[in-house]
């Protein structure tokens, strides 16, 4: 009898202790969130979540408050929506270009790296315009919105049109010091489109975007080679073609490696980057012999990579990023030059010199010869 | 008030119990009076002990060439009419020479005389008949037995698809019978023990002298000798009285009713308890695992008997937490779930007006209704249980928004996981402990199941079955008995036998394995 007393009083003890609990149905989801800017430099927070009363006809509920804060905003969401919102299963945060091209923005999202309850996995995505555009978005041959939009943001980094960056990374990138951020870029033009990436600068500042190909160049200089790298390029020494282009030809990749080597003389570092890429060709639109004229065509590859990434070099390079993270090089193999200049690592990468060379070869060519 | 009152009951209670004693002494004391030489007055005296019996036959005839008067008396419906009618009637009347000096010598075996009307008592309630001679001061007592019985069945309970189809009868020695086919060996020990005021059970513990434990044998006859009831209907009341912790909900001893598994138990140095006229046995020491294995596991291959024991292990694990892991998931910590489960999960609780636990332990209680209701029903009335429950009640209380799918959806597999279980025992103990599972996970969540678990574990590992550790071979660790635990290895690997059972022998075979043609 004593010990069923005791028991019971424990229980009693540790009932007193839980509050936490919320049912699943009282729960307001914020699958989607937006942080934006207006033209008067107001914030203004937005957010989708589903509805799951059989009675409501629309199934998703869309709020835009103007608040001070993403927290000060649960308050005025809770003012409207029936359930209790949460931030624990947010798919994607849209920030708009705006709210990106100001300093300190990532300050904004507070609450999603100090709650534990709340969500690290959340992609993060620009929207080149304002984000509650976005999140009124309802297509009718679309699932709900953020299914819709977590499918399309995925599958577009499977196929590296923009990179998967998640908060966990953009929160690695803001607060290190070797590397700047990148981030997905969306468009709202009627659809919603991905267009490529985001580049951030230093202090979280929107720098500039890139497109698919650029992206694909990036995420290979980042040693990020999962998924599919495809492209599409045109012969120089080819005719044009009237109609159809006749010089252009398409290959993936099947394997890529590559290896970044890091020095320091006069003055300025030296990165030598070795793209070793394996290409399996999906189309070719002139007439060539691969067997007998595969070095030809190898070489052109490797000249025609070699330009794009030159250029994109020289464009980050003159942004004054370093989105490919060669500042944690610098830093593990150079650490007495780059320990002074480490605060303004993006001017000290524009001096730098950065040689990419690349070295394909052709592993299939398909059916056809 | 209380405390006289106490006193008082005290008292009434301690009046009593001396009553009760003293009754069951006179019972006793009044049967050991000796037989009379009068074959009359000996007549009254049985009719005198076995009043208001229209069964028991009193059959006075003359008998042999010096037309002896004799009676023989037995229970009609516990004994064999053949027996007597062609082997003690027959022989008696028609062939006087069978006769010898007042001494019946039929074609019987099983003849001992007696003296003492305690013994021709105890003689005729088993199914013996009695022959009473004028003149003589003893009685002839002729092995008649023969009362109803079922033939050997199929077991309900267990059934297998490759074991024996032969499970154990209500007759002990039947039961024994059955054994002893398997092992014709002189090591095969059986130990007799009378229990029980009224009914006067036979026990036997059966064991293999050169394995079984001493020890363990002796506890269990000391066990046994303790038991005082009135009588023992059932093993599994014999199974209560001399368990190591009653209060568990986990079954302590292995009952079974096939031979095949007692025997293969009985290899690996347990023991084996018949209780007569109970058709299951008891098998200990048991061990926690021993509840996972079944016949058929050693007769398929061993990739496939791994395989099902690793879905009986997952099964129990399912049918224990899947309702408390529902729970826990969708009042607490939702974040686990995919987002499109989330979404179907949530719509499809919307339309439910009670809270998680309710929901379930409605669900639950609903489907072990079911369960029980589906055992007392004839067969034929059975089956549209399956189709009330499954369809109408699954169906509809989803359509009325009483419970949600995903909760049918839950409820229905830890309904299928709990069937899994081999033991009906250890099933009933992951029915019961099911509900206290779900209560911690709808307080704490997923910290409640695991103080739950933990709890449940710390109990395991502290139980004992005769005094052998239940949690064995986890807790204490066996590695050498983990070849027939999780997995079942191919049996010429299992060289020794499992020390959970504590044998005093150890090596159970030769490890070489003859290969197809290999000379």
């Amino acid at each position: 009898m004593r010990r069923l007393l005791i028991l019971f009083a424990a229980l009693l003890l540790l009932m007193m202790g839980y509050k936490d609990k919320i049912d699943i149905e009282d729960i307001s989801l914020s699958l989607l969130v937006g942080i934006d800017l207006d033209e008067e430099n107001n914030l203004v927070f937005s957010s989708s979540s589903p509805v799951f009363s059989k009675e409501a006809r629309e199934k998703e509920e869309v709020y835009t408050t103007q608040a001070i804060t993403l927290r000060k905003s649960r308050d005025k969401d809770d003012k409207t929506v029936m359930a209790l919102t949460t931030g624990g299963k947010t798919q994607i945060l849209l920030i708009g270009k705006r709210a990106m091209q100001q300093k300190g923005w990532f300050k904004m999202l507070e609450p999603y790296l100090r709650d534990p309850k709340n969500t690290l996995n959340v992609r993060i995505v620009m929207v080149d315009g304002f984000s509650y555009e976005v999140l009124q978005y309802a297509p009718k041959d679309k699932p709900r919105l953020p299914l819709y939009l977590f499918k399309l943001l995925e599958t577009a980094a499977k196929r590296n049109i923009t990179v998967s960056a998640t908060l966990q990374d953009l929160r690695r990138a803001t607060f290190e010091k070797g590397m700047t951020a990148t981030v997905s870029e969306m468009r709202k033009d009627g659809k919603v489109f991905v267009i490529g990436s985001a580049l951030l600068d230093e202090e979280g500042k929107y720098k500039l975007s890139i497109g698919e190909e650029e992206n694909r160049l990036l995420r290979i200089l980042q040693q990020q080679t999962k998924g599919e790298f495809q492209f599409t390029y045109k012969a120089a020494d080819r005719p044009k073609g009237e109609i159809f282009p006749a010089n252009a030809y398409s290959f993936s990749t099947e394997d890529i490696s590559v290896k970044t080597k890091t020095n320091y003389a006069d003055n300025k570092f030296k990165f030598d980057i070795h793209v070793k890429i394996r290409v399996v060709l999906a189309e070719l639109m002139f007439p060539i012999d691969v067997r007998n004229e595969e070095k030809k065509l190898t070489r052109e590859i490797e000249q025609q990579f070699e330009k794009k990434f030159d250029k994109f070099i020289d464009k980050v390079q003159q942004a004054k990023i370093d989105p490919i993270g060669l500042g944690l090089y610098a830093r593990a193999f150079e650490y007495e030059h780059w320990k002074p200049v480490q605060k303004r690592w993006g001017e000290e990468l524009a001096k730098a010199d950065v040689n990419v060379k690349v070295k394909v070869e052709i592993a299939a060519m398909g059916t056809r010869k | 008030m209380f405390f006289f009152s106490k006193i008082l009951n005290q008292k009434r209670y301690q009046q009593k119990e001396e009553q009760t004693k003293s009754n069951r002494q006179q019972n006793q004391s009044a049967k050991q009076d000796p037989l009379s030489q009068d074959l009359s007055q000996n007549i009254e005296e049985a009719k005198r002990l076995f009043p208001l019996s229209p069964d028991l036959v009193i059959y006075r005839f003359v008998a042999g060439a010096e037309k002896a008067p004799v009676a023989l008396l037995y229970l009609d419906g516990l004994t064999d009419k053949n027996a007597i009618n062609n082997h003690i009637l027959n022989p008696m009347l028609h062939n006087p020479s069978e006769v010898i000096q007042g001494m019946p010598i039929p074609s019987i075996s099983g003849v001992r005389t007696v003296s003492t009307w305690d013994d021709v008592v105890a003689a005729i309630l088993t199914g013996e008949s009695v022959l009473l001679l004028e003149g003589q001061q003893q009685a002839w007592i002729y092995d008649t037995k023969g009362w109803p019985q079922r033939a050997i069945e199929d077991p309900q309970l267990e059934s297998s698809l490759k074991g024996a189809h032969q499970g154990f009868v209500e007759t002990g020695m039947q039961n024994i019978a059955l054994l002893r086919r398997y092992l014709p060996n002189n090591e095969f020990r059986i130990k007799e023990q009378l229990v029980g005021q009224r009914g006067r059970s036979k026990v036997w513990i059966l064991y293999l002298e050169d394995i079984a434990n001493p020890d363990i044998l002796e506890e269990l006859e000391t066990r046994i000798s303790k038991v005082d009831v009135d009588a023992l209907i059932n093993t599994g009341e014999l199974a209560q009285y001399i368990e190591d912790s009653p209060n568990s909900p986990f079954p302590q001893f292995i009952m079974t009713e096939r031979p095949d598994s007692a025997v293969s138990q009985m290899l690996q140095g347990r023991f084996v308890v018949i209780v007569d006229r109970s058709p299951g046995v008891i098998i200990a020491p048991a061990t926690f695992t021993s509840f996972f294995q079944s016949v058929d596991d050693y007769s398929t291959r061993w990739q496939i008997a791994s395989f099902i024991r690793l879905l009986r292990f997952t099964a129990f694990m399912i049918a224990m937490l899947l309702p408390a892991l529902y729970i826990a998931v969708i009042s607490f910590n939702y974040e686990i779930i995919p987002l499109q489960l989330l979404l179907s999960i949530a719509e499809s609780r919307a339309s439910v007006p009670f809270p998680p636990l309710l929901e379930a332990v409605l669900m639950e209680i609903t489907l072990e209704m079911m369960r029980e209701a589906g055992i007392r029903l004839p067969a034929p009335v059975g089956q549209t249980i399956g189709i009330v429950g499954g369809i109408v009640v699954g169906q509809a209380a989803v359509q009325a928004g009483i419970v949600s799918n995903i909760m049918v959806i839950v409820v229905a597999s830890t309904a299928i996981a709990s069937f899994i279980l081999p033991s009906y025992d250890m099933g009933m103990a992951v029915r019961l402990l099911r509900f206290p599972m779900m209560l911690m996970a709808s307080l704490f969540g997923f910290i409640g199941m695991v103080i739950g678990f933990m709890t449940l574990i710390a109990h395991l590992v502290a139980l004992e079955s005769l005094g052998t550790p239940y949690g064995s071979p986890l807790a204490p660790f066996r590695w050498s008995d983990m070849k027939d635990t999780f997995v079942r290895l191919p049996l010429w690997k299992m060289t020794d036998r499992p020390k959970s059972a504590r044998p005093t022998q150890d090596i159970r075979m030769d490890s070489k394995r003859p290969k197809g043609d290999e000379s």
